[in-house]
């Protein structure tokens, strides 16, 4: 498998990572830090040390955006994220392994 | 040029020569305190309810001691056995001196990979200086994280000299404490019993308290993010909180981690 060869299938079970994989996935638009941080439970500036792993992996997509968060009156620059093609590659591939496995 | 590379084996002997002072230093007060257990015990008033304090101590400190002792043991004897077959190879992290230095040392000696499957977290040798990591981390964690665990074993070196003279300042108090306990003993063995359980409170104080200060010249030195997640890494492989008589609770380290969040570091 080319997932386990080049060491993303093991980068990514870590349990925020994976975590935070899950949440983008799930989602049906893209994400800014804050907001991950609020659906995994996480610290955001944690949220923002795994998104810069995975992002070096080429699992996440990410952009600076301007965008208006909590009521603010104008607008703030935030790091939105988006899965990518590989990422829904790389969770079927594992998807696949836990099913061999069983 | 010789001549600096003598200053500095002259200075690496002196510090080594150090360490075994205070640790032979601490094996005589040891010794003292255990002399002292067997002298002072002097039956006085029954304080029941005190006895039986000591021996709630004495049961979770003799716990955590037999597990202490049988797991070192356990991993020296294997280590031995398995790096005499499979010799550790050498780790090269790219950042090894940027971090050294940050930590306001030098650290001019290898890094190790073992595949020894004893060896489940990273360790170091404080008589040596050696820092060894069990393989998987490097597969499995990022270079930034095993950075932080690396910053982690190094503030242990930078640190040990000021470890080993806690742990003989902490068989002190024991001793001081073995005198005061002298006035409350009923039975000689629960009161030798209680000072040992004592000694071990005291000392796993002291062990936690090294991690701690480990912890946070490592997140200093690298980053706080990094060094939350190798911790997180390690409760989700270890299925535990992590907590031992040498190292406190996963998330407990976590919490003091995320204080430097919000500081200016």
């Amino acid at each position: 498998m080319r997932i386990v060869d080049d060491g993303t299938a093991k980068l990514v079970m870590h349990p925020a990572r994976f975590n935070i994989l899950h949440c983008l996935n799930k989602a049906s638009e893209p994400l800014f830090v804050e907001q991950i941080a609020e659906a995994v439970k996480e610290h955001p500036r944690l949220v923002s040390h795994h998104l810069d792993i995975l992002q070096e992996k080429g699992l996440v997509d990410c952009k600076y955006e301007i965008a208006n968060v909590k009521d603010s009156s104008r607008g703030v620059a935030v790091r939105l994220c988006s899965p990518t093609p590989k990422l829904t590659e790389v969770l079927n591939e594992i998807a696949e392994a836990v099913e061999e496995v069983k | 040029m010789a001549k600096i590379a003598l200053t500095k084996e002259l200075k690496r002997f002196y510090l080594t020569f150090r360490l075994w002072l205070f640790s032979l230093v601490g094996v005589l007060i040891l010794s003292a305190f255990l002399g002292t257990a067997l002298l002072f015990f002097i039956p006085l008033t029954a304080r029941y309810a005190l006895v039986f304090v000591y021996l709630l101590f004495v049961e979770i400190m003799a716990y955590h001691f037999v597990h202490l002792i049988a797991g070192t043991t356990g991993q020296i004897v294997s280590n031995f056995r398995y790096n005499r077959k499979h010799k550790p190879t050498e780790y090269y992290l790219e950042n090894r001196s940027q971090i050294a230095k940050r930590l306001g040392m030098e650290y001019d000696k290898p890094i190790y990979l073992t595949d020894n499957p004893s060896v489940t977290g990273p360790f170091t040798n404080l008589f040596s200086g050696t820092i060894y990591f069990p393989s998987f981390m490097i597969d499995e964690l990022h270079l930034t994280e095993n950075a932080a665990t690396f910053g982690h074993e190094l503030a242990h070196i930078k640190y040990r000299f000021r470890y080993v003279r806690e742990v003989v300042l902490a068989s002190l108090v024991t001793w001081a404490f073995a005198f005061l306990l002298a006035y409350f003993a009923i039975i000689p063995t629960v009161y030798a019993i209680a000072q040992f359980a004592f000694m071990m409170l005291v000392l796993s104080f002291v062990m936690r308290r090294n991690e701690y200060l480990a912890d946070w010249a490592s997140a200093k030195a690298t980053t706080p993010e990094a060094l939350i997640s190798v911790l997180e890494y390690f409760r989700a492989k270890c299925k535990g909180n992590g907590s031992s008589i040498t190292h406190p609770s996963f998330q407990g380290r976590r919490k003091r981690l995320e204080l430097l969040f919000d500081s200016d570091r």
